[in-house]
C-alpha cells in the first residue's frame, strides 16, 4: 500500500511535468528547426477581427513567404490595458519587440537616450521611393531635443464632427455650424426636438479627452500643446483654463446623454448609429460602422465635417486635431535582424499597403503618392481626406507632448470630472498639481 | 402566546433570509444571463437592447468564437496547464502544511510567516524581475516555467489553508499509527492525506480557477501560437477601436463553461473545505 501511494504520487507529479513538457518539447523542437530563422516580434494595436487587421496579417504573410528564414511573432493587442502591461514589462526587462508602439511624443525622450528606439531618417533617406509620407505626420516624431525621425506614421486622419444630416434639417440646421455660436445654437435646436446633440460617452474617457483636444486647437493652436509640454505655459493660466470651461459649458446646457460619465463609447455609438444622436466626434476607423445599413439605419444621412473654430480665433481655424499612430523600431538590432526589420516596416506602410488599407477598410497610411480609387474608396473617407489637407497645424492628443507619461490618464480624468460637477477651475488645478508634484 | 410570537419572528426571519438570497442570486445571475444573451447577438444590438432577448439567435457566433479564439488547441494547453498546476500544489503544499502543522520546527513561526508574507507581495510588484528572469533563462514560450510560475504564486495560500486544516485533525489517530510503527511519511500519505482530502478540493478549485483565468502571465511570456492558453483566445476578438463582442462573448461562455463544470463535481467538497478551517477540536 505504501509503495502504492509513494507510486501515485510520484506518477501525480511526473503528470504533471510530462504535460507541460510535452507541449514545451513541441515547441523547443520547432524553435530547433527554426533555430536559424530570424524572430521579427511585433507589439502593434492591430489586433482584432476588423479588415485592417487582415491587411496587416496578410502582409506578414506575404513577407514571411518571401523569407522562409523569418518569423513574423506577432504579439499586436488591441486591448489597451493588455498591450500596456505587455510594453511596459517589455520595456524594463529589455525584451523591446522590432516593431512596436508608444504613446506619445515627449516622453520618448528617455527610450531614445537609452537606445531603445531607432532613428529612422537615414532609412528614409536611403529611400527616396518608400519615403513619400505626408511631411506633417512624419515630423511629428522629431522628438523634441533629439535629432532624427523616430516612428514612422502607419495611420493618420482628421477627427473630424460626424453628424446626421437628416436631424440636423429636422431641426432646422441648414448646415454644419462653423463657429462655436453656431455650433451651440445647434445644439439648442437639436435637444429641441429631442435628440442628443453629441454622442460622448465619458466612462471611456478619451472621448472627452478628445473634445477638449479639438476645443483647445480651435482656441489656442497645437503649438500651445507644445508649450505645455515644455513648461511654457501651465494648465491654469486663464486660456487653458477658459478651453476646459468650453467643455463644462456643453455638458451644461446638457449637449451630452444624460450620464455621459457612466456610459462607455460603444453605447453613444449605437446611439448615433440608430440616429438617436446628431453628432460624434471620432475618426475615420468608425467609417466602416456608419455605411453599413444593417448596423446603422442612419447611414445615408451621416456627414462629416471640421470642429467648429471660435469667432474670436478665425487664425486657429485650421488647427486640427489628427490621429498619428506610429511604428517604432527597436534601437537595439544590428544585421540580419534590423534589414528584415526594416523590410518588413516598408512593407506595412508602402504605398501598395496604403492604397489597400484606404480602399479596403477606410484605413489612412499618410502617403502622398497614393491615388485612391474614387469609386472603391468610402465618400466619407474621400471628405476626411479633403477635409484633413486643409489643417495647417495638426497635434494628436494635448498631452503627447507632455514628458509625463501620467497625463493622459491625469488630463482625460480631470476633464471627466468636470461631467459630474468640478469647475474647470478645479479640473485645471488637478493637471497643474499633477505636473508640479513631478518636480 | 409565546410559541406564536416566536413562530412568527420564526417565519419573518426565513422571508427576510430568502428575500436577502433571492436578491443576492439575482445578482449573480445577471452578468451571466446578459452574457449568455449578447453571446447570440451583434454589436449594435447589445449595445442598443443590452438586457433583451436576442431578436435572432446568431450561432454563428458560436463557431466564429470557436475558430478566432482558436478554441480546440487554446482549450486542451488551458487544462494542461491547469491540472499541472493543481497536482504540483497539492503535492507541494500538503507536504509543507503537514510539516507546519505537525512539526515542533524551531524557525516554525518563522517560516509560517514566511509562507503568509507570500499572500501579501501584489503580482504586479514582481512583473519586471519575473520578466526579467524569463528573459534571462530563454524561457519563453515554456509552459513548465508558466506552470511553475502559478504554482509559486498560489503556494502561500495552499499552504495556509492546508496547514490550518490540519492543525485541526485530531492527533490521536497519528499517535496511534505511531504505535503501530508508522513512520512521517507513511503518517503523511496513509492519514494526513485521506483527512485533508476536503481541504485539497478547496485549494485545487482556487489553484484551477487561478491558473484557468489567469491572463496576464501567459500574456507576457507565451507568444507561440500553439502554446496559447485559451484565456489569450478571448483577447483575440478585442481591438484598438471596437470589439467584436458577440463573439467574444460566446467564446467566455464556452470559456467559464469548464471551470463551472468543475465547480459542479466537486461542490460538495469545496462547501465542506470551505468551512473546515475554521473548526478546531
Amino acid at each position: 500500500m505504501k509503495r502504492l501511494i509513494s507510486l501515485f504520487l510520484a506518477v501525480a507529479l511526473c503528470v504533471g511535468m510530462t504535460a507541460c513538457s510535452g507541449s514545451t518539447g513541441s515547441q523547443s523542437g520547432s524553435s530547433n528547426s527554426d533555430g536559424k530563422k530570424v524572430e521579427i516580434r511585433l507589439l502593434t494595436r492591430m489586433a482584432g477581427t476588423t479588415k485592417q487587421v487582415e491587411i496587416f496579417k496578410d502582409i506578414i504573410k506575404e513577407f514571411e513567404s518571401k523569407h522562409p528564414d523569418a518569423k513574423v511573432i506577432d504579439e499586436s493587442q488591441g486591448d489597451e490595458s493588455s498591450f500596456n502591461n505587455k510594453l511596459k514589462t517589455d520595456l524594463s526587462s529589455g525584451t523591446l519587440p522590432n516593431i512596436f508602439r508608444i504613446q506619445g511624443v515627449a516622453n520618448l525622450g528617455e527610450y531614445i537616450d537609452n537606445g531603445l528606439i531607432m532613428d529612422l531618417d537615414p532609412v528614409l533617406k536611403a529611400d527616396p521611393e518608400w519615403n513619400k509620407f505626408v511631411p506633417g505626420a512624419l515630423s511629428y516624431y522629431q522628438v523634441p531635443g533629439h535629432n532624427g525621425t523616430y516612428a514612422i506614421p502607419m495611420e493618420s486622419g482628421l477627427i473630424g464632427v460626424y453628424y446626421n444630416e437628416a436631424l440636423f434639417k429636422k431641426a432646422g440646421i441648414d448646415s454644419f455650424p462653423e463657429t462655436w455660436s453656431q455650433f451651440k445654437t445647434a445644439i439648442q435646436k437639436l435637444k429641441a426636438i429631442n435628440v442628443t446633440p453629441i454622442a460622448l460617452g465619458a466612462k471611456t474617457t478619451y472621448m472627452a479627452g478628445h473634445l477638449h483636444d479639438q476645443i483647445f486647437y480651435k482656441w489656442m493652436g497645437t503649438e500651445a500643446a507644445k508649450k505645455l509640454g515644455s513648461r511654457d505655459m501651465k494648465w491654469t493660466d486663464p486660456d487653458v483654463v477658459k478651453s476646459l470651461g468650453f467643455v463644462k459649458e456643453l455638458n451644461d446646457m446638457g449637449a451630452f446623454p444624460s450620464g455621459a460619465a457612466g456610459i462607455s463609447d460603444d453605447i453613444v455609438l449605437s446611439q448615433f448609429q440608430k440616429g438617436q444622436a446628431g453628432m460624434i466626434i471620432t475618426g475615420t476607423w468608425n467609417i466602416s460602422n456608419f455605411t453599413n445599413k444593417k448596423d446603422c439605419p442612419a447611414a445615408d444621412d451621416i456627414k462629416v465635417a471640421k470642429f467648429p473654430s471660435f469667432d474670436e480665433k478665425p487664425q486657429y481655424k485650421n488647427e486640427d486635431m489628427q490621429v498619428i499612430s506610429p511604428y517604432m523600431v527597436n534601437g537595439k538590432l544590428t544585421g540580419k535582424d534590423k534589414d528584415y526589420t526594416i523590410e518588413l516596416l516598408k512593407m506595412l506602410t508602402s504605398k501598395d499597403a496604403a492604397k489597400r488599407f484606404a480602399e479596403e477598410a477606410s484605413f489612412l497610411i499618410p502617403r502622398t503618392d497614393v491615388t485612391l480609387d474614387t469609386q472603391k474608396v468610402n465618400p466619407l473617407l474621400l471628405k476626411n481626406v479633403e477635409l484633413g489637407k486643409t489643417s495647417t497645424g495638426i497635434a494628436v492628443d494635448v498631452f503627447d507632448f507632455d514628458p509625463l507619461a501620467s497625463m493622459q490618464d491625469t488630463t482625460r480624468n480631470a476633464i471627466v470630472s468636470m461631467l459630474v460637477g468640478s469647475s474647470p477651475e478645479q479640473a485645471a488645478q488637478q493637471i497643474q498639481s499633477e505636473i508640479d508634484k513631478s518636480k | 402566546m409565546n410559541h406564536t410570537n416566536y413562530k412568527g419572528r420564526k417565519a419573518l426571519g426565513k422571508v427576510g433570509l430568502f428575500t436577502f438570497l433571492t436578491a443576492m442570486a439575482l445578482m449573480f445571475i445577471c452578468p451571466m444571463v446578459f452574457t449568455v444573451f449578447s453571446s447570440f447577438k451583434d454589436n449594435t444590438e447589445i449595445f442598443g437592447d443590452p438586457f433583451s432577448l436576442p431578436k435572432t439567435f446568431r450561432f454563428s457566433n458560436y463557431v466564429e468564437a470557436w475558430n478566432g479564439a482558436n478554441m480546440s488547441t487554446y482549450f486542451i494547453n488551458s487544462l494542461v496547464i491547469s491540472i499541472a498546476t493543481v497536482v504540483i500544489l497539492a503535492v507541494v503544499s500538503s507536504m509543507a502544511a503537514y510539516a507546519l502543522s505537525r512539526f515542533n520546527l524551531k524557525c516554525g513561526k518563522a517560516l509560517t510567516i514566511f509562507f503568509l508574507a507570500g499572500m501579501m507581495i501584489p503580482i504586479h510588484t514582481i512583473l519586471v524581475p519575473v520578466a526579467y528572469i524569463i528573459g534571462k533563462f530563454n524561457l519563453k514560450n515554456n509552459l513548465v516555467a508558466l506552470v511553475l510560475i502559478y504554482v509559486a504564486f498560489s503556494l502561500s495560500f495552499s499552504i495556509y489553508v492546508l496547514a490550518r486544516f490540519m492543525k485541526g485533525i485530531n492527533r490521536s489517530l497519528e499517535e496511534a499509527a505511531i504505535i503501530d510503527g508508522a513512520g512521517y511519511f507513511q503518517i503523511y500519505t496513509r492519514i494526513m492525506l485521506p483527512l485533508t482530502v476536503p481541504a485539497i478540493s478547496t485549494v485545487s478549485i482556487f489553484n484551477f480557477l487561478g491558473a484557468w483565468n489567469n491572463i496576464l502571465f501567459p500574456l507576457l511570456f507565451i507568444n507561440d501560437d500553439k502554446l496559447k492558453p485559451i484565456a489569450l483566445g478571448l483577447l483575440n476578438f478585442n481591438g484598438e477601436r471596437g470589439s467584436a463582442y458577440g463573439p467574444l462573448m460566446a467564446a467566455i461562455v464556452i470559456t467559464v463553461f469548464i471551470p463551472m463544470v468543475i465547480y459542479l463535481l466537486f461542490q460538495e467538497k469545496v462547501e465542506s473545505g470551505l468551512a473546515a478551517g475554521a473548526v478546531k477540536e
